[in-house]
């Protein structure tokens, strides 16, 4: 929950960085997640990675994924919805 | 529109990472388009009372373009461009910012001690004369004591925490919220104590007196 117009913690702003960076937060909300970056440095960090990492994962494709890798991904995604971990 | 902005290191937008260009010798930058026609997306600058809101490594006076727009604690230009960077805003005088809104905090948690008949732990933050001492005395405070003026020493010494670790901005930020806690949980408080931090910072930089920019 959001008390503060002015304020947001560090956990709401992990639920809301996907939406930040595919600029989908309305306007009042972009404002207090980038006040909260003005004072908060790891959050800065965190936004960077998950901004880095959207980056790589856009250059990748599926032909370019080495042998074997798209069945060992599939195989850990269905194992994580079984509750196994996604061990294979 | 005269207003301010802060940027990151090389004039460089905190959020969208887009550099500034710089002014010249003969006068203000050239201007900076918004990225495109949304009226949130234009060029956002504050004026002086919501400085503390923005902190960043550098301090600029802009102008911002026709139309104008107010957003939360921000004004929003069509366009903008970098008139003059305020030189006094540097890492030291940051610092020097963070450690009077210590100062700050520490006479909001002395004045909760009196308020519940602490006087002698009072005293004792009122002697401190360092941010080191400071630190000890309110980790003391706020192991020994309970309640209000426990929770407030408890802010106080993270507050100096953060400060003595480097992080000026973020030890701004959790005075603020020590204004809050004082005000049994007032969350109004906290954009308060940020405006008053902001006109305290405006007087050390020598900004505007005028309290409308």
């Amino acid at each position: 929950m959001i008390v503060n117009s002015d304020d947001l913690s560090c956990q709401e702003l992990v639920e809301l960085v996907t939406d930040y960076i595919e600029d989908r937060l309305p306007a009042s909300l972009r404002t207090r997640f980038e006040m909260h970056l003005s004072y908060c440095e790891p959050c800065r960090i965190y936004l960077a990675q998950m901004r880095e990492t959207v980056t790589l994962a856009g250059r990748l494709s599926e032909e370019a994924l080495p042998a074997g890798a798209k069945e060992a991904l599939l195989a850990a995604f269905r194992g994580l919805h079984r509750g196994d971990g996604g061990q294979p | 529109m005269i207003a301010y902005k802060f940027l990151s290191a090389g004039a460089v937008a905190p959020f969208t990472r887009r550099p500034w260009p710089l002014p010249s010798p003969a006068g203000a930058g050239p201007w900076l388009d918004a990225p495109d026609d949304r009226p949130e997306h234009g060029v956002h600058a504050c004026r002086v009372r919501d400085l503390a809101f923005w902190l960043d490594s550098e301090l600029w006076r802009v102008e911002l373009d026709d139309p104008l727009r107010d957003g939360q604690r921000q004004i929003i230009g069509s366009r903008g461009r970098l008139v003059e960077r305020i030189s006094r805003w540097d890492e030291s005088s940051a610092r020097g910012f963070a450690e009077a809104c210590a100062w700050r905090a520490r006479d909001r948690s002395v004045a909760a001690l009196r308020g519940s008949a602490f006087d002698q732990d009072a005293a004792l933050l009122v002697g401190c004369s360092s941010l080191s001492e400071l630190r000890s005395v309110s980790n003391g405070i706020s192991t020994r004591s309970c309640g209000l003026p426990a929770a407030l020493a408890g802010y106080l010494a993270e507050t100096v925490d953060f400060l003595l670790a480097g992080d000026s901005a973020c030890s701004t930020y959790i005075s603020a919220r020590s204004a809050v806690v004082a005000e049994r949980g007032d969350e109004d408080a906290f954009g308060e104590e940020r405006e008053e931090q902001s006109w305290a910072l405006a007087e050390r930089l020598g900004l505007s007196p005028q309290r409308d920019v």
